[in-house]
């Protein structure tokens, strides 16, 4: 009876397709006869430059290359069009060609379709037909997409709303003044980074509204959004970057995690909702962690779901450095959290760690509630 | 599990293609999603037997590698605090072998549904290809060019971009 299990788990691994494979018996090349898939897998993890050199290997190669599915245009794709050497000035109209050229092979869905848009001072409109590339990749399918613009703000290509099968979606510095009428949602959508984006009112609320599979939520640096409402309710991943005046979690309920970073690390309005947020007895929460970013150093906070008392009952913060700032969002977790059980703080580098410790010692004297 | 808890295995037997027998207990097999489902099938089933899975398709030097790096994941598998610790043990793990065995272990991983192995072995080759020209790519892995030199010449001029 094991066979039939093992040869209904066969068909399943395409264990027929296979060769049989060993060291003593790999007569071909390297590489090439791996399958396909697992070919795939590594090209993906390799500049798209170097996977179109290797398209001059041989048929397999080019074969290989024709249907790469991960389309990146990054820097390193724009550093091969550079003028001159010079660091800011690119040849955008080649660019444009080569990736019409590229994305009218393709017809099978997309992997992956990364566009960046360098800061060329010279260039003064970013002309690229972003429409129509869109457009192809509406009608074939694109399941992760990055629209990277270091130029100068515009408006973010409505077509990007027609990609319906989008799983993965990263904007960065793009306005979106208004949904289209006829937007659909991102049904499928999974993962969803905002950085630097400027929306039109009302637009940020209506946008995951039609998000109903979202789970990983990125906000990064905002522009003009001061008062910031969350309504995602399937949302288990939240980071949070940049300051706002005030957070209003309105339906935060599938939250696991949440990480924030503070431009101003004074910011308690923001510390603030987010205790509100640890201590609400309606929302299931497993950890929250903030980060905080000055510079380097991390900060890390971590309320824990099985204390069901609604309060802090435990804090993790690394990478202290020793700046008065620090101690005083530790003095503020401290005095805020009235059950604080555990305290963990993890200095980071030797140096640091010399310079910091006599005033580590003198701040926490004052403090005798909390078991350190 | 719908099964009862005195049916659930401890271990199981793994015959590779050149018939060696390995010994490997639960928690280090179901490192490999092919070996789990066949231990999460047989106890649907409610045997006690200890059962025995052939591989066919991999050699036993090239099994003993997996499970050992199976093994070693298997320690983990309850704290991710020792993350870096394990980071470090993969990388010199697959320091050690020659192309073709890299070759061999990558598509075992790839049949036994080791994901973490077979994204290990992915992520080295494409970390030891990055820094290669076409010309040392084509000389270590003896990948022998088959274009017709008009096909040569069509890529060529195709991808001369990707050379600059």
């Amino acid at each position: 009876s094991l066979s039939a299990i093992l040869s209904k788990f066969r068909p399943k691994n395409r264990n027929e397709k296979r060769q049989k494979f060993d060291s003593s018996e790999t007569n071909q090349d390297f590489i090439s006869n791996l399958p396909t898939e697992v070919i795939e897998d590594i090209l993906k993890r390799l500049p798209m430059t170097k996977v179109a050199q290797m398209g001059m290997l041989s048929r397999r190669w080019r074969d290989c290359w024709l249907s790469h599915r991960y389309l990146t245009f990054d820097d390193s794709f724009w550093c091969k069009h550079q003028i001159a050497g010079i660091n800011d000035k690119h040849d955008w109209e080649k660019i444009n060609q080569k990736i019409n050229k590229i994305l009218s092979h393709q017809n099978v869905p997309v992997q992956k379709f990364h566009v960046h848009l360098p800061n060329d001072r010279n260039q003064l409109v970013a002309y690229l037909s972003c429409s129509t590339w869109l457009f192809k990749l509406s009608k074939i399918g694109v399941k992760k997409m990055i629209l990277e613009n270091l130029h100068k703000l515009e408006d973010m290509p409505f077509l990007v709303f027609s990609c319906k099968e989008l799983m993965k979606l990263k904007i960065n510095h793009y306005t979106i003044t208004y949904l289209p009428r006829d937007f659909e949602g991102f049904v499928h959508l999974r993962s969803l980074v905002l950085s630097k984006i400027v929306f039109g009112h009302g637009v940020f609320r209506r946008l995951l509204a039609k998000c109903p599979k979202l789970i990983e939520l990125r906000i990064e640096w905002l522009i003009g959004m001061s008062h910031l409402v969350l309504d995602v309710p399937t949302v288990e991943y939240l980071t949070i970057k940049g300051d706002f005046d005030s957070i209003d979690f309105v339906n935060v309920q599938g939250l696991k995690c949440v990480s924030v970073g503070f431009f101003h690390p004074a910011n308690f309005f923001m510390i603030d909702a987010f205790l509100r947020l640890a201590s609400s007895s309606k929302i299931q929460i497993r950890i929250i962690s903030t980060r905080t970013d000055f510079g380097s150093d991390h900060l890390c906070l971590e309320y824990n779901e099985f204390y069901k008392s609604n309060h802090l009952r435990r804090v993790r913060i690394t990478g202290i450095v020793g700046r008065k700032i620090e101690f005083n969002f530790i003095e503020y977790i401290l005095t805020s959290s009235i059950v604080l059980g555990h305290l963990l703080i993890r200095v980071e580098g030797v140096d640091i760690l010399a310079k910091a410790k006599p005033s580590t010692g003198a701040d926490f004297k004052s403090i005798t509630r909390a078991q350190i | 599990m719908a099964s009862s808890s005195s049916s659930s295995l401890s271990r199981v037997v793994v015959k590779s293609s050149d018939n060696n027998l390995f010994v490997v207990n639960k928690k280090v097999a179901s490192q490999s999603q092919l070996l789990k489902q066949c231990i999460d099938n047989m106890e649907e089933k409610g045997t006690n037997d200890v059962i025995l899975i052939p591989l066919s398709n991999v050699t036993s030097n090239i099994l003993t590698l997996v499970l050992e790096y199976c093994e070693k994941h298997a320690d983990f598998a309850d704290d991710d605090n020792n993350n870096q610790e394990l980071k470090q043990w993969d990388h010199e793990f697959l320091k050690k072998f020659d192309y073709a065995t890299l070759n061999s272990l990558t598509m075992a991983a790839d049949y036994m549904v080791t994901k973490s192995l077979l994204n290990l072995c992915c992520q080295f080759i494409a970390d030891s290809i990055k820094d290669l020209t076409v010309q040392q790519i084509r000389q270590i892995f003896d990948i022998k060019n088959d274009f017709t030199p008009q096909e040569e010449a069509d890529i060529k001029n195709e991808n001369a971009w990707a050379f600059r």
